[in-house]
């Protein structure tokens, strides 16, 4: 997995390459927390996401929880089929926000 | 000529008809040994001409399982996993069996994790399993001699 960000004054994309899963799930979420302090919007581009786990599903509602609490958003765009199917038999497909 | 292609054909069929083998691997039960697992049910299941999208939903279901035994059957001690496969059937299935000696755990037990916005906020785990069961076509646990044997199977259709 790699994570390329694409900044801007109070928004910041994340375009995460790869595999979501237990082994790449904590350096993910160090990067979405660290995001998380410094901007008001997160967006994730996960054009490039081929597979996601419960163990990355942990890290983007860690992401989504903290955005929230300080009245920020988490926005996922360009989630592809197969990964949408997860978030859609998870029930996150209605927590999250798309773009 | 004509013999001989013909006998060409026959050994074909054979060959077809010849059944697939039981595969198997045991790895200590740990986090680390996740891509080894995952390895060699994907090689399994691209020898025998799985379909991408099956391959993407045993491997994901695979991660699920066998997190989940690296992290709780033995904790805090050691042991170790077994995985095998198998495929059979007319619409070929495969047949992927989890077995540990740790702790008895039915995974299939627990009622289905609540999906809600509010409970997904409010708790944390069960989503493993329950992407199991969704991602595969059947899944049961029985305790055997001392054993968690989980099994999981999943046509493989197109």
């Amino acid at each position: 997995m790699t994570i390329k960000m694409v900044k801007s004054d109070k928004k910041c994309e994340l375009l995460i390459e790869g595999r979501l899963d237990t082994s790449t799930s904590e350096e993910a979420e160090q990067i979405f927390m660290m995001a998380a302090e410094r901007y008001e919007t997160v967006v994730l581009n996960l054009e490039r996401m081929d597979y996601i786990s419960s163990a990355g599903l942990r890290a983007l509602k860690r992401l989504h929880i903290t955005m929230k609490k300080k009245e920020g958003e988490m926005v996922l765009k360009n989630v592809n089929r197969l990964v949408m199917e997860v978030f859609e038999m998870t029930g996150f497909a209605g927590l999250f926000s798309f773009s | 000529m004509k013999t001989k292609k013909k006998k060409r054909i026959v050994i074909v069929r054979r060959k077809r008809k010849v059944p697939l083998m039981k595969n198997g691997i045991t790895v200590e039960a740990r986090l680390e040994k996740l891509d080894e697992v995952q390895a060699f049910v994907d090689g399994e299941l691209e020898k025998n001409d799985c379909p991408a999208k099956a391959r993407y939903q045993i491997a994901l279901a695979v991660e699920e399982i066998f997190v989940n035994i690296a992290s709780y059957a033995y904790a805090p001690e050691d042991g170790t996993a077994d995985i095998s496969i198998s495929f059979g059937g007319e619409l070929v299935t495969a047949e992927i069996v989890f077995s540990d000696r740790g702790k008895p755990f039915d995974p299939t037990a627990k009622e289905d994790a609540d999906t809600s916005p509010d409970a997904l906020l409010e708790r944390e785990g069960g989503l493993g399993i329950l992407m199991t069961k969704k991602l595969m076509d059947d899944v049961t646990y029985s305790r055997v001699d001392g054993k968690n044997v989980l099994t999981v199977r999943k046509k493989l259709g197109s």
